[in-house]
């Protein structure tokens, strides 16, 4: 019982990261957004404006059609709930204790959250909701495997599936082979987690170009801002566990995250979303990659 | 011992019950449920003490024994749960089959379950091999119960005959085995002398004959097809426990009659389960028929377990130490929590199918609405079997990657570790098909709006199918959340000195080189917290209801996503494998400018039967028909083959003397 | 004894020569009265008594008297057949009788060297054969019949040779014999006839499955 009340202690803590990331998130977001429209020659919106969205979406009204069950306002707050978890799981800039935050749970609560979402896309009886849920799952079944292949790099090198024992391992700087291979197929199968371009476009809500607007199309006012807090706050968790266990600089945690805020930015330009059904090539050649990188080490 | 008499006795009543009179067969249908139920429950309570510490006196006459050791105790515990599960939803849905030979139905029930604890129980071959092919037997009378349809008839016959060749299998394994050994009960059989190129037999032999009855690919194709056409309840129980069994065999072989494990073996056993479980789940995602989704979903979760126990035998064999035993803990305990999740989703499309009348999931869509307890189990039942944390679903998954990843640190040969990389990335793919697979399952079924008139007449459970479904889900959410006693409970049985850290509430794991630890106490505790402070801020918004925009036109429910058209992306993506046919046929016209009526068919075929059944088939037949000739029905030819081989045997005889 | 053997070797192949029902009953009769007698002499000559007799009488009884006169009802009540069948020519028969025996010969040589009554073991093994070879080659049903007790007059001649005395195997050779003549003959050809209106079992292979 000792180490569960020590245990909530550290989560105490963890939650009061997980916050300060949720607050920070959104501005991770604007500086991607601010970098796409200075390379495509255009001022852009500031870099705070995610939050006046946030703020402008929390106070309108949520329209719902009569066709939805409960599941379709439990699912953006389960979205949520599981992203913000998944943030208390990351390693502690507190020095929190190894106890909580295993990579395996982390994969798999956002697979949880992924669950609610696909399966509330299909409540409103819409064509779009379908075909946003299917491409979400294809997607999934791609990312997924590629993500543990990650993971399983990283496993070896440190000997343990916990994330901050992970981190803890890593302060050498890891130019081999294998971690840079790591390091540019993390990016990718980044890109694809979080629903960037090349697999998927963020901007737009065409059906061209849809496959997580394509799932929230239906969506409206505070749930609306749940998800795309949540979403948010995803791309920041997982730009958070690039710069701390991918990428191989010898920066403090805060620049590298910028950093390839920046990367995220400049490569979704310099990209165009490619076809749903090449996206299977591309996480297959990011896990191909991986697997090079374990066999290599 | 007494307690499983006991049992026996419950179910000698129950099976009784089969010789009551046509006009009392609604007493007969509750009593040979009751029985059954208690039956069951005795024998949970039972293995449940022996898992704790207690022990069993063998009961023997003869050369046969019955005798419960540890590792029968943890399936006796499965058994007994899923039988109580299950029974107490046959006391509601048997009732449907009233005056179709119900009493025939509670009577093979209680034989059924009755012949798989025996099979637990045998202690010499020939007990297990007689309980065994009565399983067999009683399965096949259980699966043709509505033998009205030809397509349950030829389901139950095509799973006898490839049982009969399963149990031909085995008892190949357990001849070779005791001929090399003093008699033939399984202690005796323990200190056998075969030397290796039997043993390679004896490997080949049980492994193939465990491996059809378990589900695994290729030798799989009875399962999507026998699943549908038996009663809901049998095919809960034949998916939750007699696949397990099979599991069971399997492991006492491994465990006791084969102690030295070639490297070879391992191998095959982990990449023939993780091939299963791969194309179990892609098959699952193609299907419409509710019960051939959760037929395919139990191949991908039995191929599940074959390679967390292969892995486990990698490790024995490899590595050494004593944290191998990771992957036989997985094993079990993921074959523990797939039967409650399976009886579950199966008790739940009994549900459906007792609502609607259909099977088809293309016909449902906003049975939430009708059907909403059943919705919330079914929903519990498919986040489990999605692997999805809090649910007992994850602690299986989570248990068998931590086996894999064990096994790739440890220090092992290169040509290993590709092996053990390329079965993870299929179980990661597995998981994610299986997240889909439900999530189809799911929003199909229950959500949206109804896609034909069968929803507007479907009703709600009665209360022992809610109950036995409610049971279950709350134990899928309880052993998700509190996983200890399960784990503990499958350490007792593989006779393990607990290293698996008991901290608090969470699982530790230190085999892998330092701790990785699973709390989900504690990830409910932060996903309560968090979810209270969600509800807080979104319990009083305003909502409005309208309609969907539609660009204009007021939609319609054929404009919402089919099953089909759902599981497409995947469908597409491995197109090499599934190789499906299309057939578009242009039918008519009806204006000029637009309007074509198409009618478009679309069919997986199976793969393994069409291209390793049918081959073989051809050849058999062919010779068969070659050799027929031989036969011209004419007595005459007869007596001259006797004839003439006297005279070859003479001359032989006298040539070489 | 070596008179009996030669008589008996002439007559099994005048058996293969008959087609004729009347005349073949009548070959097998004598046949059957030569076994009979070869059984009197070696029951005499192992000590007389009741015991050495009585197995020739039953033998007489049973084999010279009982089974040609059933066959012979039989024979009778077959004026209303479909048509005349053909049965393979003679002359085949008789050559495999003739290889039969010379096969008899050497097999016997090989098996048994310098064996005492080396004809009579010859003879019996030339007349399995032969009653084999009636059985393939003929096609009426009486016909392998009569092939058929052939064969068993000459498994009864190997016993009679092969066992000292006369123990309980011979009796039970005459009982059986008994049984095939009267289930398996008059059963089956009536109802054969019954059926087809012919004993020829080549129609037995409609049967075949």
């Amino acid at each position: 019982m000792m180490y569960f009340i020590s245990d909530v202690q550290g989560l105490a803590l963890c939650l009061l990261q997980a916050v300060i990331l949720l607050a920070a998130a959104p501005l991770i977001t604007g500086i991607v957004k601010k970098v796409k429209a200075l390379l495509q020659n255009r001022i852009g919106s500031s870099i705070f404006q995610e939050y006046y969205d946030i703020k402008k979406w929390w106070g309108k009204p949520t329209m719902v059609t009569p066709y939805t069950s409960a599941l379709f306002r439990l699912a953006p707050c389960v979205y949520f709930v599981t992203t913000l978890a998944a943030a208390c799981m990351l390693p502690n800039f507190f020095g929190g204790r190894a106890g909580f935050g295993d990579v395996f749970v982390f994969v798999y609560i956002l697979a949880l959250g992924r669950f609610f979402m696909a399966v509330s896309s299909m409540d409103a009886a819409t064509a779009f909701g379908g075909m946003g849920g299917s491409r979400e799952v294809y997607v999934a079944a791609f990312v997924e495997p590629v993500i543990m292949l990650a993971v399983l790099s990283n496993v070896l090198h440190t000997g343990s599936t916990s994330l901050s024992g992970m981190s803890l391992r890593f302060d050498e700087v890891n130019l081999t082979v294998a971690g840079v291979l790591t390091c540019i197929a993390f990016f990718l199968v980044l890109l694809a987690e979080n629903s960037r371009i090349p697999v998927d476009n963020p901007d737009t809500h065409l059906e061209l170009t849809m496959i997580h607007e394509c799932m929230t199309l239906e969506y409206s006012g505070r749930l609306l801002a749940l998800i795309h807090w949540a979403s948010q706050l995803k791309l920041l968790v997982f730009l958070l566990l690039f710069s701390m266990l991918y990428l191989p600089l010898d920066l403090p945690v805060v620049l590298k995250v910028l950093l390839s805020a920046v990367a995220v930015g400049v490569v979704e330009t310099l990209n165009n979303k490619m076809r749903l059904f090449k996206v299977r090539v591309y996480l297959a050649a990011a896990g191909l990659m991986l697997l090079l990188a374990v066999v290599a080490q | 011992m007494e307690c499983f008499l006991l049992a026996a006795a419950c179910f000698g009543v129950g099976i009784l019950t089969l010789l009551f009179p046509h006009s009392l067969q609604r007493y007969a249908h509750w009593l040979a449920n009751g029985a059954a139920l208690i039956g069951s429950g005795i024998t949970a309570y039972k293995a449940w003490t022996l898992l704790a510490g207690a022990s069993v006196v063998p009961l023997a006459w003869g050369s046969y024994s019955w005798v419960c050791d540890s590792w029968s105790a943890v399936f006796l515990l499965l058994t007994g749960i899923a039988g109580v599960i299950t029974s107490l939803y046959a006391l509601g849905y048997a009732q449907s089959y009233e005056g179709s030979r119900m009493r025939l139905l509670g009577g093979m029930w209680n034989l059924f379950l009755l012949s798989m604890i025996l099979v637990l129980l045998a202690g010499d071959a020939f007990s297990f091999l007689l309980f065994w092919e009565i399983m067999a037997v009683a399965s096949f009378m259980l699966v043709n119960h509505e033998s009205e349809k030809r397509s349950t008839w030829t389901a139950a016959y095509q799973y006898l005959v490839m049982t009969s060749v399963g149990t031909a299998a085995i008892m190949i394994a357990f001849l070779l085995t005791g001929s090399a050994s003093s008699n033939f009960s399984f202690a005796a059989m323990a200190d056998n002398k075969l030397d290796i190129l039997w043993q390679h037999v004896v490997f080949a032999c049980a492994f193939s004959g465990f491996a059809l009855k378990a589900g695994l690919v290729p030798l799989h194709v009875w399962l999507p097809n026998a699943h549908p056409a038996a009663p809901s309840h049998v095919s809960a129980l034949m998916s939750g426990v007699m696949l397990k069994i099979a599991f069971y065999g399997f492991g006492r072989f491994m465990f006791s009659f084969l102690p030295v494990w070639n490297y070879w073996w391992c191998v095959i056993v982990m990449v023939v389960g993780a091939v299963s479980a791969f194309l179990g789940v892609l098959y699952a995602q193609m299907e419409n028929d509710i019960k051939r989704i959760l037929a395919y979903s139990s191949v991908e979760n039995m191929g599940v377990i074959f390679a967390a126990f292969g892995c486990g035998m990698l490790l024995k064999v490899l590595a050494g130490g004593s944290w191998y035993y990771l992957g036989f803990v997985a094993a079990l305990v993921h074959a523990f929590n797939h039967s409650i999740m399976k009886v579950l989703m199966f008790m739940s499309a009994g549900s459906i199918m007792h609502g609607t009348g259909s099977k088809n999931i293309e016909l449902f869509g906003g049975l939430a609405k009708k059907m909403p307890y059943t919705a919330l189990f079914t929903f519990v039942g498919s986040m489990a079997l999605a692997a999805i944390p809090l649910t007992n679903g994850f602690t299986g998954e989570w248990l068998v990657l931590q086996s894999f990843i064990t096994l790739i640190s440890a220090n092992s040969a290169q040509i290993t570790r590709l092996w053990a990389a390329l079965c993870f990335v299929l179980l990661g793919f597995t998981g994610a098909l299986a997240l889909g697979c439900f999530v189809r399952l799911f929003g199909i079924s229950f959500l949206g709006r109804a896609r034909s008139e069968l929803v507007e007449h479907a009703h709600e459970s009665d209360k022992f199918m809610l109950a036995a479904m409610g049971l279950s889900s709350a134990l899928v959410l309880i052993c998700g959340i509190y996983p200890l006693p399960v784990v503990q409970a499958v350490c007792a049985a593989l006779k393990l000195d607990n290293e698996f850290a008991v901290q608090g509430f969470s699982l530790a794991w230190a085999g892998s080189g330092s701790l990785s630890v699973f709390n989900p106490l504690l990830l409910l505790l932060l996903v309560a917290v968090i979810s209270a402070a969600v509800y807080l801020f979104t319990n009083n918004i305003f909502v409005e209801q309208n309609v969907t925009w539609n660009c204009g036109t007021y939609p319609t429910e054929r404009q919402q996503y089919s099953a089909t058209g759902f599981s497409k992306p995947v469908r597409r993506a491995f197109d090499y494998l599934l190789k499906p046919k299309r057939q578009v046929s242009y039918m008519r016209k009806d204006h000029a400018y637009f309007g074509r009526q198409l009618s478009y068919k679309l069919e997986i075929p199976d793969m393994i039967t069409e291209k390793l059944y049918q081959p073989v088939q051809k050849h058999f037949v062919g010779i068969s028909t070659f050799l027929r000739r031989m036969q011209q029905g004419s007595v005459r030819l007869y007596v001259s083959y006797v004839m003439a081989t006297m005279v070859l045997v003479l001359v032989w005889g006298a040539l070489y003397k | 004894m070596e008179y009996l053997v030669v008589s008996l070797m002439f007559i099994v192949f005048l058996q293969t020569r008959f087609m004729e029902l009347r005349r073949a009953t009548l070959c097998l009769a004598v046949q059957s009265a030569l076994i009979a007698a070869a059984c009197l002499v070696v029951g005499l000559s192992h000590g007389g008594g009741l015991h050495g007799w009585l197995p020739g009488i039953l033998t007489i009884a049973v084999k010279v008297l009982f089974i040609p006169y059933a066959i012979l009802r039989t024979v009778q009540g077959l004026r209303d057949e479909r048509e005349i069948v053909s049965d393979i020519n003679v002359n085949y028969s008789t050559a495999v009788a003739a290889c039969s025996l010379a096969l008899g010969y050497m097999v016997i040589d090989g098996l048994l060297p310098q064996a005492e009554g080396r004809d009579i073991l010859a003879t019996s093994m030339f007349m399995i054969m032969t009653g084999l070879t009636l059985i393939v080659m003929r096609s009426r049903a009486i016909m392998q019949m009569i092939g058929l007790i052939t064969m068993e007059n000459g498994i009864y001649l190997l016993g009679l040779i092969m066992t000292e005395g006369l123990p309980l195997i011979i009796e039970l050779g005459i009982f059986l014999d008994v049984l095939i003549a009267v289930v398996i003959l008059v059963i089956l050809t009536s109802r054969l006839r019954l059926s087809f209106r012919t004993t020829d079992t080549n129609v037995l292979d409609k049967l075949k499955g």
